[in-house]
């Protein structure tokens, strides 16, 4: 089944809790969320952008960097290596981005398209399935 | 055994998953991105997404499936019928990476998933094969050669062929000659094999196929015999057990063959024996072996009260087989229809779409239905247009048919074209109720079907 980012889910709490809301039901394609009070909710204490609607995760300037297969991956060429890249960091189509291993063979994972790594989405040596979003990057 | 993987999708893939839950075993089910919301993704412990819709980027892609099952740390794969299990590549790879496959032992596979060398051991094993070619034709002129030896009518038949596809009839020179080359193309991208054989085509016979079950200690049992020939381009719609119009004699002959021929080989776990009855001579010939668990495996499991899929898992977990023979007692009469979303009002045109409602027949002891779909399951067109069976059991033959009328007249599928209307109207017929088709009969009723013009009650 789909799998709830994370990022998003955090959105959603934090947008629930920053405006006082009693019901939120959201409705995405397969996904329905639906979040009610049962006990008051403490506002959150760190700062943060308060949120007047619910961001659209496919934005148009950001784009998902998609596991074409099923393997597992690694952020760095060895352990003792630094990572291929970094957040924050601009990199262009075709950068290697990461290593992919899948029946005892490495193959290198390079970006689709270019932009900025915005969010690292797979750890290293962590196990991945097809579609799964691995990088966003910010054109 | 702890984890098993199924290698599938569909209604066999839930069938799978279900008896691993009854074997209390996990199960990590695979799914192509059109199959997210597809029910074996659903009740499976793990489920995965291995790839893109067509079957070749995602059911078909032997490296994602055993990286997975290593990664999700799978005893075994079960790779349920068609896409990969009866792939001896796939067969191999799982013995070099140590995962168990559910199934034959790769020298089965090798002995017997060539058409033509299974031919050759069947006849040493004193089975009768169908007369005709025992060699594979690689040219226009030996084919020419063969032919003329055999006399027409012969049936062309991809080696490396299977599931009923790389099939041709042919009744003169040139129909074989340009099937031939047809044949041959088609077997190249189905199967990756382009070896052709001969045999001599019988014109009518029915279609009887026995099952077998084999342990790793030596038992062998059969559970039975189907008869299989109601058929639509080479693929079965109605299956039932036992045979109509068979004799005792003939039954026990036939069965006796099959585990011969398991016996020979070796055969380990579930697998069945097709042959060819001639019934005007009342002669049967070996046809083929199918080394893998069949679509229709359920009539025989009404009637002889065996779980089959459990049985093979157990197989597989080296465990001996749950019976002996003489344990065994076939009892009543089972039919199965399989249900596809086509019109078959419109030469069986596949369907895609949105399942808006269904309501399986219920409330009725001795009806069955395995299936996948649901209501709201967006039904992709990617795959097979099977979307489940009816099996019924009844005492006796027309009971059990008597039984399937009301089970497809229950059943409420809509959103989608179905071909229950169209089972239903074979159910009426009184060809099908004397039991004495044979594998002539669809062909001869869609036929008068499109002659004719067809109101529905």
């Amino acid at each position: 089944m789909e799998q709830l980012e994370q990022n998003f889910l955090d959105k959603v709490l934090r947008f629930y809790s920053d405006n006082n809301i009693d019901v939120l039901q959201i409705k995405m394609d397969t996904i329905s969320i639906n979040i009610e009070k049962k006990v008051p909710i403490q506002r959150a204490e760190e700062t943060c952008a308060k949120i007047t609607e619910v961001e659209n995760i496919e934005a148009e300037d950001m784009v998902d960097i998609t596991a074409p297969m099923v393997g597992v991956f690694y952020l760095r060429p060895g352990p003792d290596e630094d990572t291929y890249i970094k957040t924050g960091e601009l990199v262009e189509a075709g950068k290697t981005l990461g290593l992919i291993e899948a029946m005892k063979c490495f193959t290198e994972f390079k970006a689709s398209e270019g932009g900025i790594v915005k969010e690292i989405l797979i750890a290293d040596g962590q196990a991945f399935e097809h579609g799964q979003v691995l990088f966003r990057l910010q054109k | 055994m702890k984890k098993i993987l199924v290698a599938n999708r569909g209604e066999v893939a839930v069938r799978i998953i279900q008896a691993c839950k009854e074997l209390e075993i996990n199960t990590v089910a695979v799914y192509s991105a059109v199959d997210k919301n597809a029910l074996h993704t659903n009740i499976a412990e793990e489920a995965y997404q291995i790839g893109e819709g067509p079957a070749d980027q995602s059911y078909l892609r032997i490296d994602s499936i055993l990286e997975l099952a290593i990664i999700t740390r799978c005893d075994a794969i079960h790779p349920g019928y068609g896409f990969l299990s009866e792939n001896i590549e796939f067969r191999k790879r799982c013995d070099e990476e140590n995962i168990i496959f559910i199934g034959p032992s790769t020298s089965n596979f090798l002995e017997v998933a060539d058409k033509l060398n299974a031919k050759k051991i069947a006849k040493r094993a004193g089975l009768p094969v169908v007369p005709g070619g025992d060699h594979n034709v690689n040219n226009e002129f030996e084919l020419i050669e063969t032919t003329e030896t055999i006399g027409f009518p012969i049936i062309l038949k991809a080696t490396g062929g299977g599931g009923g596809k790389g099939i041709k009839v042919c009744r003169n020179r040139e129909e074989t000659i340009n099937n031939y080359r047809i044949i041959r193309q088609e077997a190249e991208k189905s199967f990756g094999d382009n070896r052709i054989y001969v045999e001599k085509y019988i014109e009518h016979f029915r279609h009887i196929e026995v099952q077998i079950i084999g342990d790793a200690y030596g038992s062998y049992i059969h559970l039975g015999e189907r008869l299989c020939s109601i058929q639509r381009n080479m693929q079965k719609i109605i299956e039932e057990t036992p045979a109509p119009g068979i004799t005792d004699n003939m039954r026990e002959e036939m069965c006796k063959a099959a585990v011969k021929l398991a016996k020979t080989i070796g055969y380990l776990g579930v697998g069945t024996v097709e042959f060819i009855y001639d019934y005007t001579n009342e002669d049967f010939y070996f046809m083929e072996m199918n080394t893998r668990l069949q679509v229709e495996h359920p009539v025989t499991e009404m009637v002889w009260g065996i779980d089959i899929v459990k049985e093979q898992i157990q197989i597989a977990c080296e465990k001996k087989l749950s019976v002996g023979q003489d344990d065994l007692q076939a009892r009543g009469c089972a039919i199965e229809c399989r249900i596809n979303a086509e019109n078959a009002f419109k030469e069986f045109q596949p369907c895609c779409g949105k399942i808006d409602l269904f309501v399986p027949p219920t409330g009725s002891p001795n009806i069955r239905v395995d299936t996948y779909i649901y209501s709201g399951y967006q039904l992709s067109c990617y795959y097979d247009s099977m979307i489940g069976k009816i099996i019924v059991y009844g005492n006796t033959r027309i009971d059990a048919i008597n039984k399937m009328k009301v089970a497809l007249k229950t059943t409420i599928i809509e959103g989608i074209d179905t071909t229950l209307d169209f089972l239903l109207m074979i159910m009426n017929n009184v060809v099908f109720e004397g039991g004495g088709y044979d594998n002539k009969f669809l062909e001869e009723y869609l036929c008068v079907m499109s002659e004719t013009s067809v109101t529905l009650n």
